[in-house]
């Protein structure tokens, strides 16, 4: 199997290392791209493809909505979730609406492997 | 790596990235006592709050997140502007930041939180959210303010909200200044009784000095009914994630210009319309995921809010990149319904064909200009626009989507207009269509206006454009009317702008400037498109407001089929 991208972004570095340790834990063969802002994940996402994203919603600059729509733009295969510390119902249509994921932080074992098991379970 | 060494290093990045957002609140706090209102240092201090305030949930630090928590409430609370920064708001906020210094250190010394007690902190976080919950709940109601202008029944079933617009919540501030300002007309008012009562002769700088005060008043009371469309465009994406589910469609739904203030009954006017125009983009524009893309788009589709404020207009617009309309099928079913003939549908331009999906009996008779499932026909939507005094135009191109624009003033309540005389009626024109009203006389009558193709045209200031006679839509003076024009020995001519380009429109003469208080028209008028809504004048009697856009419309038409 060829090796998987997930890519991880949060203005927060602590909740970037706290997702990545989840994720190298559970699916270590799995490669982790980190960016601090929307316009740095879009650009590390057009040099290489990934299988997953994870997105925060409250970030200087464009928030997880926005970026969310420009990454389903670049590749509408990619398994998108909105990480959010407030269960905001709006935040929730939102992703609904788009047909992305959504989950509340912080992000448990249990919700990456849900996230990654699908991917894996579905090729 | 072991499960200690991780956690230590967690922590590690905990209070470095802590710290850093602390020291940012701190600064933030600090200079929003001087300048309270920025409104982007608002947003950063709120957004710190939340990282600290994740962070600490993340860890598991849940007496701090409770407290991070409390204090991003309150920063919610002055960005949306519930409550203003005033010495104890800002002194509450600081010494939540040094609470959570001093449990930080804690942290870093022993691991835990330590066994600070945060009660009081707490209890004024919480009184300061309660004070902005009870002046919300002790706003006025004007219910009566609240219906919508349309007086003949509601069109559209009222979606239940939780959002409240009957009522609105004020400062006492504001109360204060709306009571010294009536206190000055009332000052005015005595003075004038007595200088009438006793023959003083002063009356006159009296009236102005009361119009002005008056003024003044309408000027804040129309403060009061403006609100944010963001308020309203919230409820929306409820909206479209019912229907995207539904249909099994992806869709982002953008927005652009939430801050744009309208009148509160423009806003309950149009807030069904512009909830129809969105549940048609998706149900009939944007295509399902899969066909997108085999069409080379994004399987996520976008709708487009957008607000804007020109000149006292609202402009909105609610556009979509789905299938859009096939203009030539819009012909094609103009002639099979009998609303023109191929002639006429071939000669029309690609607008006017796209407005004849909004015809009555049009949509009606096909799904694809219904609004979806509900019956209601895109006639329906464009006459509610037209009844909050607005404009409703619609443009397409197939496989790029489809934008409907809506025009409105930002108040409907009380109109600037131009008061003018024709077929010895007094009619009021919206002084935002008017561009300047020229006079010719004696042989400038048939140097200025000509007959192309019988229709009247008139030149003014090196341009022809048409001109539109009231008593030529009326009928009176039958076929070809405007021939006789040319031998009259004077002509008034007001220049107007609309959304179909300049005309002039041939009146009998100008009266007045004057702000009027523009009420719905009575049912028995409703039927008279060109006629947007009455006036009592300042003799008394009743006057009537043009719709520009229809005046133009029936005018050059009736001239084209003649």
């Amino acid at each position: 199997m060829p090796q998987k991208t997930i890519l991880i972004v949060d203005d927060s570095s602590l909740a970037r290392m706290m997702v990545k340790n989840v994720v190298s834990q559970a699916f270590p063969q799995w490669e982790i791209l980190e960016a601090a802002t929307a316009d740095d994940g879009l650009n590390k996402v057009k040099n290489q493809p990934v299988s997953a994203a994870l997105l925060d919603f409250n970030m200087p600059g464009m928030n997880g909505i926005d970026m969310a729509a420009k990454l389903m733009e670049l590749d509408p295969k990619i398994s998108i979730h909105l990480v959010t510390a407030n269960i905001q119902e709006t935040m929730r249509q939102r992703a609904e609406a788009m047909g992305i994921g959504f989950i509340k932080k912080p992000v448990s074992k249990d919700d990456i492997v849900r996230i990654i098991g699908a991917i894996e379970g579905g090729q | 790596m072991n499960n200690e060494e991780s956690w230590g290093r967690l922590i590690q990045e905990f209070l470095l990235e802590c710290a850093d957002s602390i020291g940012l609140i701190e600064r933030g706090l600090l200079e929003l006592e001087t300048n309270p209102k920025n409104k982007g240092l608002i947003d950063d201090v709120f957004r710190h709050t939340h990282t600290v305030k994740g962070n600490c949930l993340m860890l598991g630090f849940t007496k701090l997140e409770e407290l991070t928590h409390s204090a991003e409430t309150v920063m919610e609370l002055l960005r949306d502007g519930m409550i203003t920064m005033d010495g104890g708001v800002s002194s509450t906020l600081l010494s939540v930041v040094d609470c959570v210094v001093a449990t930080l250190k804690s942290i870093e010394k022993t691991g835990t939180e330590g066994d600070g007690d945060y009660t009081e902190l707490m209890g004024r976080l919480q009184h300061i959210q309660a004070a902005a919950a009870t002046s919300a709940g002790a706003g006025f109601s004007e219910n009566t303010a609240a219906e919508p202008p349309d007086g003949g029944g509601s069109t559209f079933n009222t979606e239940d909200s939780s959002l409240n617009l009957e009522t609105v919540a004020l400062p006492i501030s504001r109360l204060n200044t709306l009571m010294n300002v009536v206190g000055t007309v009332l000052v005015t008012f005595n003075q004038l009784r007595y200088s009438l009562t006793q023959n003083r002769g002063d009356y006159h700088q009296l009236l102005d000095t009361m119009e002005q005060q008056i003024q003044n008043l309408q000027d804040e009371v129309l403060q009061y009914r403006l609100q944010p469309v963001g308020h309203i465009w919230n409820t929306f994406h409820r909206l479209v994630r019912e229907v995207a589910v539904d249909s099994g469609k992806k869709v982002y739904l953008q927005m652009k210009g939430e801050d744009t203030e309208v009148d509160r009954s423009v806003l309950i006017s149009l807030k069904n319309i512009l909830g129809h125009l969105i549940r048609n983009a998706i149900d009939h524009g944007i295509e399902p995921p899969e066909v997108r893309l085999s069409r080379g788009k994004p399987a996520v589709g976008r709708v487009l809010l957008s607000g804007e404020q020109r000149h006292g207009n609202i402009y909105m617009e609610i556009s979509d990149d789905g299938a859009g309309i096939d203009v030539g099928k819009v012909r094609e079913k103009a002639v099979a319904l009998g609303l023109l003939t191929p002639q006429q549908a071939s000669a029309i331009d690609n607008t006017s064909a796209f407005n004849l999906i909004m015809e009555p009996g049009f949509s009606t008779a096909d799904s694809l200009s219904m609004v979806s499932g509900r019956g209601i026909g895109m006639d329906v939507v464009k006459s509610t626009v037209e009844k909050a005094g607005g404009v409703l135009s619609v443009s397409s191109t197939v496989g790029k989507g489809t934008c409907f624009s809506i025009r409105v003033p930002q108040s409907m309540a009380i109109v600037p207009v131009l008061v003018v005389r024709s077929m010895d009626e007094r009619f009021a024109i919206p002084q935002v269509n008017v561009i300047e009203l020229v006079s010719f006389y004696g042989d400038e009558v048939k140097e200025k206006v000509q007959m192309k193709l019988n229709s009247p045209m008139v030149s003014s200031r090196g341009r022809l454009v048409p001109m539109v006679r009231l008593s030529q839509i009326q009928g009176q003076y039958g076929d070809g009317g405007g021939h006789e024009l040319l031998s009259k020995g004077q002509c008034h001519v007001v220049m107007l702008r609309s959304e179909g380009g300049e005309f002039g429109l041939e009146v009998d003469g100008a009266d007045e400037l004057a702000n009027l208080v523009i009420k719905p028209l009575a049912r028995i008028f409703s039927h008279i498109n060109i006629l947007s809504g009455s006036a009592v004048m300042p003799d008394g009697t009743v006057s009537f407001l043009l719709n520009i856009e229809e005046v133009r419309k029936e005018g050059i038409c009736r001239v084209d089929t003649d």
